[in-house]
């Protein structure tokens, strides 16, 4: 069932993949959503929602040549695929729609 | 202290180390890269967060990078997906049949009111279809026309088309046709077969080719040399059993041997329900005693009807010709003329069964308008929960489509049953009347039933979600709904009430004209009466002493039969559609003055002494033919009184007057008697009826004799003993039309009475669905107002007065119906003035008396509702919401 859906932490890393264009990478990715959502955000568990991603075929990767500060070792960047974003406004949608409906929830019912 | 950029080498160390049962080399050497970033980024941090921080890193690495026990799938998007679709249509489906089952009353009647009108309009668009707008079977019939008025020319003692119009070269096969009958023997029994007189360009101007053989030539269309016949393939198939060498073989027509030179194609059978077709002057008897054949043509498509007639008119001009008509041809398209008769009942039926429809559909669409409305809750909560509008229109779509389904399948079974009784209508128009189902008639109810569907879904589910769905979840809608639907609910109501106006109108028109002309006496009295025909072929009775002593022999015969009272011979029972003759007659002991107007033409009939007792047609003045007026004996007629009245305008008597007769030769003759007018075509045929009677015994028929029998019991129960008696005098004469005469009378008027019942049916169907209407709209209203009613109840209100709040509801949308339905039929009172000729005019006194009835009407259906208002408990319309 995973196959069809987008968990929360995935949904949070695909928008970051999206935003961060071609500077996507587990540290950056990682950094971001440190950052963004206050909390802290494993490494481990970055790479993990990307290799999902990227094998649910909402990502994808290429390596790249390393920084002085990495001492040269490659990294991986990633890239948003156009079912990505499709997933994406899907569940944008999806939101929508529930926000809407929680507007209209009542807050007590009457007897 | 110095803080350092990079990670201790240690700890890249541990890091391999540790990451090495889980990541490949190339992982691996990312982590350490990534571990070595982030010391960088952290390095103001202190020492031992800096450490601690990595080493998290490295440890949820670790955890994270475990294998997987399954693989991930990849990513599917599941907003579109259409086996979805199917299956929450199904699960739509499956709902709209659930609360068919728990809500029995409106579905019944729903179900009932879209069955009938479904089945209502079914029958009549199929029979328009089929009569008006179905494409005669010729190829291209657009191109088929009758050229009515057309000139002929005389010769060989036969008629024929005239040359010059043969010569027109504008047309693709011109061809004159006339309808008849003839013996055919040689089969098995002797057998009457419908035949038709056709030149040979008859079968060039339709373009129909045969099935075998050829339709016969010009070379085969002359004196001498046109015994050929063509035969339909039922005929081939019935009398031939479908032998090809029906080609080889004589077949007897008349007694005469003709050449079988094609059989046409299956269904082939124009005009009529023609069997056999022979040229003109192959057999003068076929067509009866008068040869009046009409005139068919093509017109190419690149020819236009100008040009066709202006080819005509330059003709008549060339030649000066001497065989040419006073009047000058025009053309009607075949199909227009082949329908002239029925156009005007099909269409004022067609409209009707609109106006039906309109309010059979709005009558739906506003019971489900408030069934949505009641189901409001239901709506805004799917909503609400994430149903798309679209999904809800679905929703109400798919069980309009159930109702629509349903409604559909009943109404063209009904349909089916009521085409039977449109075969009438076919009947007077040379095409066969559809009885059948067929893909024509599938598509048309299913259109119709489509159309119900989306016209009474659309507005309830364009008023589904018009409310705030917080208001509806917080207390469900207690408040009266908007204006805007109010007021098209309303004018639904109002819509239908004018129609049931409109209806009522023009079937009292209807009625009215029906029984003026049921009203009028045909002249005689068809009350167990059996007629029967044989036609003698003159071959075999080749003088006028064979055949009248043919019949007097069948009479004699008749006579005898137990339980019949009289038994008369005719050249012409009523009811005979074939073309009769003509003659002038005028007065022999005057002188015609100078100028005086031309002799009045009459339609010269036979009749033997107890013709007119058996056919009880009255005789008026003087008395019946006897046996002594026979042939040698002192010529005498008798008159009708239309005649009588044509002669002598004066009044004085006509019995002992001679008249002069005749066609070529004339002959004086006494009036012994005077008859009742006979209608012999029904009472509403046009002009006066002039006809005169000779003896039997000194004119016999040419074309067909007839006989009546006036029986004590049901005439047809005698059938058997007349053909034996006919038998018993010639058993090669084959017998047919035997008829109960009370029938034929009965089918002058079936169109009418046709119309008439359906337009009563329609009108009394509107009224009802008028009634039905107001009844909903009332209880809805009275539904929203519960809260409302309930509080003026508390305060005090006096039941009567919250009874008569609902009436006056009901009244005043029943009062702008009328007014606008008064308009309506105003209007439909000119159109049909102008398609209906004979139709009676309408009578604004009439239109009233259905005001009332309407007003009536409104207020029996505003009566449940409102005494369910006046019984509101205040305490409990209250709590309730």
């Amino acid at each position: 069932m995973k196959g069809d859906h987008l968990g929360e932490f995935e949904e949070l890393v695909l928008l970051t993949v999206q935003g961060l264009v071609d500077q996507a990478y587990g540290v950056s990715v990682c950094t971001v959503l440190s950052q963004q959502t206050a909390r802290n955000v494993s490494l481990g568990a970055v790479y993990a929602a990307l290799d999902r991603l990227e094998q649910k075929g909402l990502v994808q990767s290429a390596v790249t040549a390393g920084t002085a500060t990495r001492g040269g070792r490659s990294r991986r960047a990633f890239t948003i695929t156009a079912l990505g974003a499709e997933a994406l406004s899907a569940m944008e949608q999806v939101r929508a729609r529930l926000r809407r409906a929680a507007t209209y929830r009542p807050l007590k019912h009457r007897s | 202290m110095r803080r350092r950029a990079a990670p201790p080498s240690w700890m890249l160390a541990v890091t391999r180390h540790v990451l090495a049962p889980w990541l490949a080399p190339a992982r691996i050497e990312e982590a350490l890269g990534d571990v070595a970033e982030l010391w960088a980024a952290r390095r103001h941090a202190g020492r031992r967060p800096l450490h601690l921080l990595a080493l998290r890193d490295i440890a949820g690495l670790t955890w994270h990078a475990r294998p997987r026990r399954t693989p991930e799938r990849p990513f599917t998007l599941t907003t579109f997906n259409p086996l979805l679709g199917v299956n929450t249509m199904w699960h739509d489906i499956r709902y709209a049949f659930r609360l068919m089952r728990r809500q029995a009353l409106f579905s019944v009647l729903t179900l009932v009111t879209l069955t009938l009108g479904i089945a209502a309009s079914t029958s009549i668009f199929t029979t328009v279809d089929r009569l008006l707008w179905k494409p005669l079977p010729f190829p291209h019939p657009e191109e088929l026309v009758m050229v009515n008025d057309a000139p002929f020319a005389f010769g060989n003692n036969r008629m024929t088309l005239s040359g010059r119009l043969n010569a027109v070269t504008a047309f693709d096969g011109i061809g004159l046709f006339a309808e008849g009958g003839v013996n055919v023997d040689g089969l098995d029994s002797p057998v009457r077969a419908t035949a038709s007189v056709a030149s040979p360009g008859f079968f060039t101007a339709l373009g129909v080719v045969p099935h075998i053989g050829h339709t016969y030539t010009a070379e085969e269309d002359v004196a001498g040399n046109n015994a050929v016949a063509v035969i339909s393939h039922r005929f081939w198939q019935l009398h031939f059993n479908g032998r090809p060498d029906v080609l080889t073989q004589p077949v007897y027509i008349n007694r005469r041997p003709f050449r079988v030179t094609a059989v046409m194609p299956e269904g082939f059978s124009f005009p009529g329900a023609t069997d056999v077709w022979i040229p003109s002057g192959a057999d003068n008897q076929a067509t009866g005693q008068a040869f009046a054949p009409k005139v068919l043509a093509r017109i190419p498509a690149h020819v236009t009807w100008a040009e066709a007639d202006a080819a005509l008119t330059t003709l008549d001009r060339e030649r000066g010709a001497p065989e040419s008509t006073s009047t000058t041809p025009r053309f009607v398209g075949l199909q227009d003329q082949l329908t002239e008769r029925v156009r005007p009942t099909l269409l004022l039926l067609a409209v009707s069964v609109g106006l039906v429809l309109i309010v059979t559909t709005t009558n739906v669409a506003g019971l489900f308008l408030a069934r949505v409305s009641r189901r409001q809750n239901e709506f805004v909560l799917r909503l609400a929960l994430g149903s798309g509008r679209r999904r809800l229109l679905q929703l109400i779509a798919t069980e309009a489509l159930c109702y629509a389904t349903l409604a559909g399948v009943a109404g063209t079974g009904i349909s089916l049953l009521a085409l039977r009784s449109f075969a009438v209508l076919g009947s007077q128009t040379w095409s066969p009347a559809a009885t059948m189902l067929d893909g024509r008639m599938l598509v048309i109810s299913l259109a119709v039933s489509l159309f119900c569907a989306v016209l009474f879904s659309l507005a309830p589910g364009l008023a589904a979600g018009a409310h705030p769905a917080a208001q509806a979840l917080r207390g469900g809608i207690t408040s009266t709904r908007g204006r805007g639907w109010r007021w098209v609910r309303h004018s639904l109501v109002v819509g239908q009430v004018a129609s049931a106006l409109i209806l009522l109108t023009v079937t009292t028109a209807t009625i009215n004209t029906m029984q003026r002309m049921a009203n009028i006496d045909v002249g005689f009295d068809g009350e167990n009466v059996l007629g029967v025909d044989v036609s003698l072929p003159i071959t075999t009775y080749d003088t006028s002493d064979t055949s009248i002593q043919f019949a007097s022999d069948v009479l004699d015969r008749l006579s005898a039969i137990p339980g019949v009272t009289a038994a008369g011979a005719t050249s012409r029972l009523p009811g005979d559609s074939s073309v009769g003759i003509g003659i002038s007659i005028q007065g022999a002991d005057a002188a015609p003055a100078e100028g005086a107007p031309a002799p009045p033409s009459a339609l010269q009939l036979s009749a033997s002494p107890d013709y007119f007792r058996a056919m009880g047609i009255a005789v008026r003045e003087g008395r019946p033919f006897t046996d002594a007026d026979r042939a040698g004996a002192p010529p005498v007629v008798i008159l009708s009184e239309g005649a009588a009245r044509k002669l002598w305008p004066d009044g004085r008597s006509a019995v002992g007057q001679r008249i002069e007769t005749g066609f070529r030769t004339k002959t004086v003759r006494e009036v012994v008697g005077v008859v009742a007018d006979v209608h012999l075509r029904g009472p509403h045929s046009t002009g006066p009826v002039v006809q005169l009677y000779l003896p039997f015994a000194q004119s016999s028929p040419y074309g067909v004799t007839s006989f009546a029998l006036k029986t004590t019991g049901d005439p047809l129960a005698m059938a058997p003993q007349v053909r034996n008696a006919i038998d018993d005098v010639d058993p090669s004469l084959p017998v047919y039309n035997l008829r109960s005469m009370a029938q034929v009378a009965q089918d002058f008027l079936a169109s009418q009475r046709l119309a008439m019942t359906m337009m009563g049916s329609f009108a009394l169907l509107t009224l009802v669905l008028a009634g039905v209407g107001l009844y909903g709209v009332l209880a809805q209203l009275i539904e929203q107002q519960t809260r409302e009613i309930g509080i003026r109840v508390a305060l005090g209100a006096d039941p009567n007065r919250v009874r008569w709040t609902v009436t006056a509801v009901a009244l005043r949308l029943a009062v702008v119906g009328i007014v606008c339905g008064a308009a309506g039929a105003g209007i439909a009172a000119r159109l049909v003035a102008a398609y209906v000729p004979r139709l009676d005019a309408i009578a604004w006194p009439t239109v009233m008396a259905h005001a009332g009835l309407l007003l009536s009407v409104a207020l029996i259906a505003s009566w449940i509702p409102a005494r369910r208002a006046s019984a509101i408990d205040p305490i409990q319309a209250l709590k309730e919401t």
